[in-house]
């Protein structure tokens, strides 16, 4: 009570006697009460989507064990938070909600859940923060696990997010919908051979920064020029000049 | 076995890549999940060449647990009732992040430091996981912000490398839930109204007959005092006399006259004190004791906690609330008044467990040392697990959806329509589901509301869709009616009292 009745001035100086550390981690940041009433309003939406479709929600610790992350993530492990050996169990942050997921259902012997979860993950990344990235930050997932006929969920997957983003309001947007078989096939009559589907998706998967519109577009033009570059990666990986010019004509059709 | 889920996270990772910049700059609620997880997640399900073999039952790591729908249920409306008291009480919400670094928490928890969780060190700033979140994530927010006046609550988890007793709703990740007013008002208003908001939600939750103990440091200081404690013993002493509410007195004493090398006859006379607790008259007869109203810290004390009773009684809550002298929580930086709420008796099966070894609710006044702070902690994994005992003992069936209605199909061939139908009763606001299955049995259909609690099936038939109506049937008394297609939104929120 003594410092209740201290004058308001004494605040002041006596904070820089605090040794505090001012200073959120990096890549991690507070959310101030005008930021939350956001935060709120978003996640709102997006529950009162899930709920209207039936979802349960569930939610799992901050940490795993370090060795359920483990082989997860291929070259990402490296990004992934540990904590210190202080005794006891090793312990990671979890990196995304998935694994955590499949977890949960593997221990609890699940097989058909429709679920949402959102929590936070966390990613030793060197995050672009002005972009709305960040080392500590939200995920929102919604999964159907099950064996159902083919592409009901799947219809409802894609009306939740047009529910969603339709209600944000954030503008108008585009669903775009492929299919991994549909790409396979493509890569197949392309004469890709088949080890080099998953890197060649992975490049393709580059195409919506590069690719303007239509085709032959320059962004595209920069990609199969790439080719003739023994340097490039596209190279090293194995395409040939014919194949990119047939994927080309293969992935532009809309 | 395809994954439909992967669609959503293909779709929004696109989106997050750039058609829609928009989506990441919404505070970040749409982060994409990394490309590479639907493809990890079908493996973890389908070939089981990732190590989660379902026998593998302790893949948890100690001292946590995962919510599973039905503990969330039990959550989200632990938390609406406390969040909707918040609000009606005009407080602001913030969030920090889960770590801080590691130097802003050192030497802020004494000998609790050992548990507080680090991470490792791989390059970059040292790390630790947050052990609370008012001593310092809201000190740290509050002076890195400046900020010298704010009511907000914070609810989030905190880590403690704790031995927990998880069967009695202990963890070493556990939500904490506070309430505070930080600012310098005048004497016992902030206070009194923390005591209403603990009033109002232990009623609101409904797990008990409550009490609420009360007392003040200066009062306890004052005491120790005149009983002829030496300056020096204040802390040790009080710490002792904490463990009043596990052990008898005679335990105590003996532990002050042996261990903390006490008086005898001053450990008498703080026995005559402590033992004391009641109301207004208490605090009337205390401010005329001969020695106690010579010292000026009781003197002060006792005349904030007559002011604090005014406003209570003033507050209708008065008859909740004791002051009691046996009461002393808290570490150095709590001055004034302390609270704590305990449940009267335990609604649990467990007849024989003390509830009042855990206070439900810890208040003090004044904490965080430069901006004045009077503040409300709710002890709420306690809650949860007293709540899920309940829950557990009642019949009552705990609903994990809110679903109001199947959309459903008396015969074959009828997907079509009921695509459309529930995509209109969604586009209404309608909480509504369907089967994943080209051709489901109706009885298939009406078994799936039984177990998930539907309330209502909208049945689509050939006759039905002839005559411009739906089968409309409650679950409970299987009754059936025929409404109009287009009153049909309207009759389903009429039936499930939907606003």
């Amino acid at each position: 009570m003594v410092k209740l009745l201290q004058p308001k001035t004494q605040v002041g100086p006596e904070e820089k006697k605090n040794n505090f550390v001012l200073k959120t981690p990096k890549g991690t940041r507070d959310y101030s009460p005008k930021q939350m009433v956001i935060r709120e309003k978003i996640f709102n939406t997006i529950i009162s989507c899930f709920k209207r479709h039936g979802a349960e929600v569930i939610d799992t610790p901050v940490f795993e064990l370090k060795e359920t992350l483990t082989g997860k993530y291929g070259e990402d492990s490296k990004l992934i938070y540990d904590l210190k050996d202080q005794g006891g169990e090793l312990l990671s942050l979890r990196y995304d909600l998935t694994v955590p997921f499949a977890r949960y259902l593997a221990m609890n012997k699940i097989t058909n859940i429709k679920r949402y979860h959102i929590a936070r993950a966390y990613r030793r990344d060197n995050p672009a923060m002005t972009r709305g990235r960040y080392r500590e930050f939200y995920q929102c997932d919604f999964d159907i696990a099950g064996q159902f006929d083919p592409m009901i969920p799947d219809a409802e997957c894609l009306k939740i997010m047009h529910e969603i983003l339709s209600t944000l309001q954030l503008g108008d947007f585009l669903i775009k919908v492929n299919d991994r078989r549909i790409l396979n096939g493509v890569f197949a009559e392309c004469g890709i051979p088949d080890s080099l589907f998953h890197s060649t998706c992975s490049t393709l998967d580059k195409l919506n920064k590069v690719m303007l519109c239509g085709f032959p577009s320059p962004g595209w033009q920069a990609l199969t020029a790439d080719l003739h570059c023994p340097s490039s990666q596209l190279c090293t990986r194995g395409w040939e000049g014919c194949g990119m010019a047939a994927v080309g004509e293969g992935i532009c059709v809309r | 076995v395809p994954l439909p889920g992967c669609v959503f996270k293909d779709a929004l990772s696109v989106l997050s890549q750039g058609t829609a910049p928009p989506c990441t700059a919404a505070g970040g609620a749409l982060q994409p999940s990394s490309s590479g997880s639907v493809g990890l997640l079908v493996n973890l399900l389908d070939h089981g060449s990732l190590p989660f073999s379902p026998n593998s039952i302790d893949l948890g790591s100690q001292g946590t647990r995962d919510y599973n729908p039905k503990q969330m249920a039990i959550r989200e409306k632990v938390f609406d009732i406390i969040i909707s008291c918040f609000k009606r009480h005009g407080a602001e919400v913030i969030d920090t992040p889960v770590f801080e670094l590691k130097e802003t928490l050192t030497g802020k928890y004494g000998e609790d430091s050992k548990l507080i969780y680090d991470l490792k060190d791989q390059g970059g700033e040292l790390l630790s996981l947050r052990y609370d979140l008012t001593v310092v994530p809201f000190a740290r927010y509050l002076a890195m912000n400046k900020i010298t006046n704010i009511k907000r609550y914070h609810i989030a988890k905190v880590y403690r490398r704790d031995t927990p007793a998880m069967t009695r709703g202990r963890y070493r990740e556990f939500y904490q839930c506070d309430f505070d007013i930080a600012g310098q008002f005048d004497p016992m208003i902030p206070d009194a109204e923390c005591l209403k908001i603990v009033h109002e939600i232990l009623s609101g939750l409904q797990i008990g007959d409550f009490l609420v103990k009360v007392n003040d440091r200066r009062i306890l200081d004052g005491m120790f005092a005149v009983c002829g404690v030496p300056d020096s013993k204040f802390r040790t002493i009080c710490s002792t006399v904490d463990k009043l509410d596990k052990a008898t007195w005679e335990d105590v004493r003996s532990e002050m006259v042996g261990e903390k090398g006490l008086s005898p006859e001053a450990a008498d006379r703080i026995g005559e004190y402590v033992r004391l607790h009641g109301g207004l008259g208490l605090i009337e007869q205390l401010l005329q004791d001969p020695q106690l109203s010579q010292n000026k810290l009781a003197r002060e004390g006792l005349g904030d906690m007559k002011l604090l009773f005014e406003y209570l009684t003033l507050f209708g809550i008065a008859e909740k609330i004791s002051f009691d002298l046996s009461l002393a929580r808290g570490l150095d930086y709590y001055t004034g008044v302390i609270y704590e709420a305990i449940l009267l008796q335990p609604q649990s099966t467990h007849k024989e467990e003390p509830v009042s070894g855990d206070g439900l609710v810890g208040m003090f006044d004044p904490k965080g040392r430069k901006v004045p702070c009077v503040g409300v902690s709710i002890g709420i994994e306690r809650i949860f697990s007293i709540m899920e005992q309940k829950a557990e003992a009642s019949e009552e069936k705990i609903r994990t959806t809110e679903t109001q209605v199947l959309v459903a199909a008396a015969q074959k061939k009828l997907l079509e329509e009921r695509l459309k139908l529930i995509s209109e009763l969604w586009d209404s606001g309608i909480k509504a589901e369907m089967l994943y299955k080209k051709n489901p049995k109706l009885l298939s259909q009406l078994q799936y509301c039984e177990e998930a609690g539907i309330p209502l099936v909208a049945i689509v038939g050939e006759q039905e869709l002839k005559d411009g109506v739906i089968k409309l049937r409650v679950v409970a008394t299987r009754e059936e009616v025929d409404i109009r297609r287009e009153n049909l939104v309207e009759e389903i929120r009429r039936r499930t009292c939907q606003p």
